[in-house]
């Protein structure tokens, strides 16, 4: 459980860049979003736009990975199968956050006027994406 | 100060280091991750975060002061390299638990005992005993309040947490 995509301390300077420009895509392609992350597991910041400080990022990930471990166990009580989406809905925007089925989390902020739906459908893109791209880390990491 | 062959070789520490911070509701976790972060703490009231630099090394700092850990719990603990558990001397029973699911993980930890509104000042021995924790496990005691006590007590204990290589 612990060791679920061990992720401090290795090289995913690859895996970053991809998320990187994964992130930067979803920001110019669907209107009102203005910050993305990626956050692995252990709740720290993968990859995040341009738009966002180190800090702030690193603040984000933290408040997305409470997030993901509580709707993780909300679904285990309710028994209500996979968790698939959060969207909190703020007066500024809207936080939306995707899980990947690896422990990867992708989070998105809109302005109050964004698509939300668009926006969830573009991070579930993402997510899916991860499949393939986690493979060559895990080679170069074993 | 480092020996030549010391710094010959690079530490072989991370660069990134997890550490989650656990205690009863109110217990002195989350003062002593306002104590020691250098950025503003932020996140609910016993789930905070934040992030420490010593050295080459960020220590990122979650913490788990709720009364329905349990539930968090392995998912706060993914990826994590250390524990810090901060038990009030006042309400040690109610740190038997979270010593117990700490002990469990199998990852290093330490006992930070919170001194604040404790009159009678334990010594630390006494709390280990009390506490019933290996003779390997660091105790230290402090009031997490008192800023420079909180801050040596940190870095003594992320020290002996780091991971050897």
């Amino acid at each position: 459980m612990i060791a679920h995509t061990p992720l401090l301390g290795t090289d995913n300077s690859a895996r970053t860049a991809l998320f990187s420009s994964l992130l930067d895509r979803l920001t110019a392609q669907v209107p009102g979003v203005v910050h993305a992350i990626a956050m692995s597991s252990d709740g720290l910041v993968l990859a995040a736009t341009k738009s966002l400080p180190a800090d702030r990022a690193d603040q984000l990930s933290a408040a997305v990975a409470g997030q993901v471990s509580l709707a993780n166990a909300t679904c285990a009580v309710l028994d209500a199968g996979v968790y698939q989406y959060t969207m909190q809905v703020m007066a500024a925007g809207t936080l939306v956050i995707k899980p990947a089925a690896d422990g990867t989390a992708f989070a998105a902020i809109t302005r109050h006027d964004g698509d939300t739906g668009q926006t969830a459908f573009h991070l579930a893109e993402i997510a899916n994406q991860l499949g393939t791209a986690i493979q060559p880390g895990q080679r170069n990491g074993g | 100060m480092p020996t030549a062959a010391a710094t010959a070789h690079p530490p072989a520490w991370p660069t990134t280091m997890k550490i989650v911070v656990v205690g009863p509701p109110g217990g002195g976790a989350s003062s002593l991750v306002a104590a020691v972060s250098d950025l503003p703490v932020t996140g609910p009231v016993g789930r905070e975060f934040g992030r420490r630099t010593l050295g080459t090394t960020v220590v990122y700092l979650f913490t788990l002061a709720q009364s329905a850990w349990w539930l968090v719990w392995p998912g706060t603990l993914i990826g994590a390299h250390a524990v810090i558990v901060v038990v009030p001397t006042s309400r040690l029973p109610e740190a038997y638990p979270l010593l117990d699911a700490t002990a469990g993980s199998g990852l290093p930890y330490a006992v930070v005992v919170d001194r604040f509104g404790d009159p009678v000042r334990h010594h630390p021995a006494e709390i280990r005993e009390a506490l019933a924790t290996d003779p390997s496990v660091p105790v230290i005691a402090c009031d997490v309040r008192d800023r420079a006590a909180a801050q040596a007590a940190f870095t003594d204990l992320v020290s002996r947490l780091r991971p050897h290589q």
